[in-house]
């Protein structure tokens, strides 16, 4: 029994040296084991991505009736790991002080094939490492960020979440089932897509409307992102 | 005292089960939309069967595996410390141990949410009832599975 208990102590003393000196080390049996069942949920398609980021640009330059994306840096970088818990929705990606990225810069979902348009905002740098980054995503409670809705650009509230929701919309704002919703949250560059109105209801205090979003992606088999790094 | 058995045998099957755990933790949100604690629930019926240095060596494996980032957070450290605490409080609790493992289980999840979301914590009510329950009936069924193996 002796002889069994002593076999434990030198895996347990690496295994404490692990914890403390590089916590991250278990990353690559993680993402074995995080992708090992990943349900195959609906698939991004392309063509609406596109269609998407093109139709919010569309009322970015109309809006604005200026700017153009040129001198928008972007370093692409893959996820490494998700928050294993239920508390929060974060991210890790494989870039971090190394590539020049900062926190707070916004991070995008560009498509499976990383077209060129600036993609759609999936969140924010949050805590950055030498050479990783944690991403706190739009599907975290805290996250609140401003948008704005449709052709006539109705200014609203982005609450995050499980299912992220837009609050403050006017009640006499007319939105509809489909209308695209950008942010336009001062830190991040004008007019970034976030996704497409898909229920709209009135708040509980019925002073406000209330829209549910729907996203061209399953957040959940994202395996790559970019982050921006250089603002309109 | 309500430890149930020291000897190592139980180790392997906590090992494979504390592995299942963990897949279908980081999994279950694509399918049901959150994540319950089924490692901590697997770790603290885990503390009922195992010696100390097995114990020790699978909730140390289980935080390299499910932490998420290059520097340790609360969750991690409360998913680790837990379960070990919770070995050396046992033999000191009455009644059954399966009812201990459920009520250090419960307790556990609610500490892990009371560690990160202090400030949120009666908002998020429904969301760690609903974790607490599968957790409870998930560690129920761990704690059997031991049991099984021990009558056998």
């Amino acid at each position: 029994m002796r002889k069994e208990r002593w076999f434990f102590v030198i895996p347990i003393f690496i295994l404490i040296s692990l914890i403390f000196l590089g916590p991250g080390a278990g990353s690559w049996f993680r993402g074995f084991l995080d992708g090992g069942f990943v349900y195959d949920g609906p698939r991004l398609s392309e063509a609406i991505l596109e269609n998407e980021v093109l139709r919010a640009e569309v009322y970015r330059l109309e809006a604005l009736n200026e700017q153009s994306s040129a001198g928008l840096n972007t370093v692409t970088a893959s996820v490494f790991s998700k928050y294993p818990f239920n508390f929060k929705n974060e991210i890790l990606i494989n870039v971090g002080e190394n590539r020049a990225v900062g926190p707070g810069q916004p991070v995008v979902f560009l498509g499976e094939s990383g077209f060129s348009l600036r993609g759609l905002l999936l969140g924010k740098i949050d805590r950055v490492f030498s050479d990783s980054s944690l991403v706190r995503t739009i599907f975290d409670k805290e996250w609140q960020s401003s948008v704005r809705i449709g052709k006539k650009g109705y200014l609203a509230l982005l609450q995050g979440g499980g299912e992220p929701v837009i609050r403050l919309i006017p009640k006499d704002a007319k939105i509809s089932v489909g209308d695209v919703v950008y942010s336009v949250q001062p830190e991040f560059p004008n007019s970034l897509p976030v996704g497409e109105v898909l229920e709209i209801g009135l708040s509980s205090d019925q002073v406000f409307q209330e829209a549910k979003l729907s996203f061209p992606y399953d957040f959940s088999s994202i395996k790559a992102v970019a982050v921006l790094t250089n603002n309109d | 005292m309500t430890r149930v058995n020291e000897g190592s045998h139980f180790f392997f099957l906590s090992l494979i089960l504390v592995l299942i755990s963990i897949v279908i933790q980081l999994n279950f949100d694509d399918v049901f939309s959150f994540r319950p604690d089924f490692v901590l629930a697997a770790l603290i019926a885990s503390a009922f069967f195992l010696g100390f240095l097995e114990l020790i060596f699978v909730a140390l494996l289980s935080a390299i595996i499910i932490n998420w980032q290059p520097i340790l957070s609360y969750e991690i450290l409360i998913l680790a410390l837990w379960p070990i605490l919770v070995y050396f409080l046992n033999r000191f609790f009455p009644g059954k141990a399966w009812f201990n493992s459920l009520i250090m289980t419960a307790l556990g999840i609610l500490i892990l949410y009371a560690s990160v979301i202090l400030r949120n914590f009666f908002d998020s009510f429904s969301l760690i009832a609903l974790d607490v329950s599968v957790c409870l009936v998930f560690g129920f069924v761990i704690f059997n599975l031991f049991e099984k193996l021990k009558t056998n």
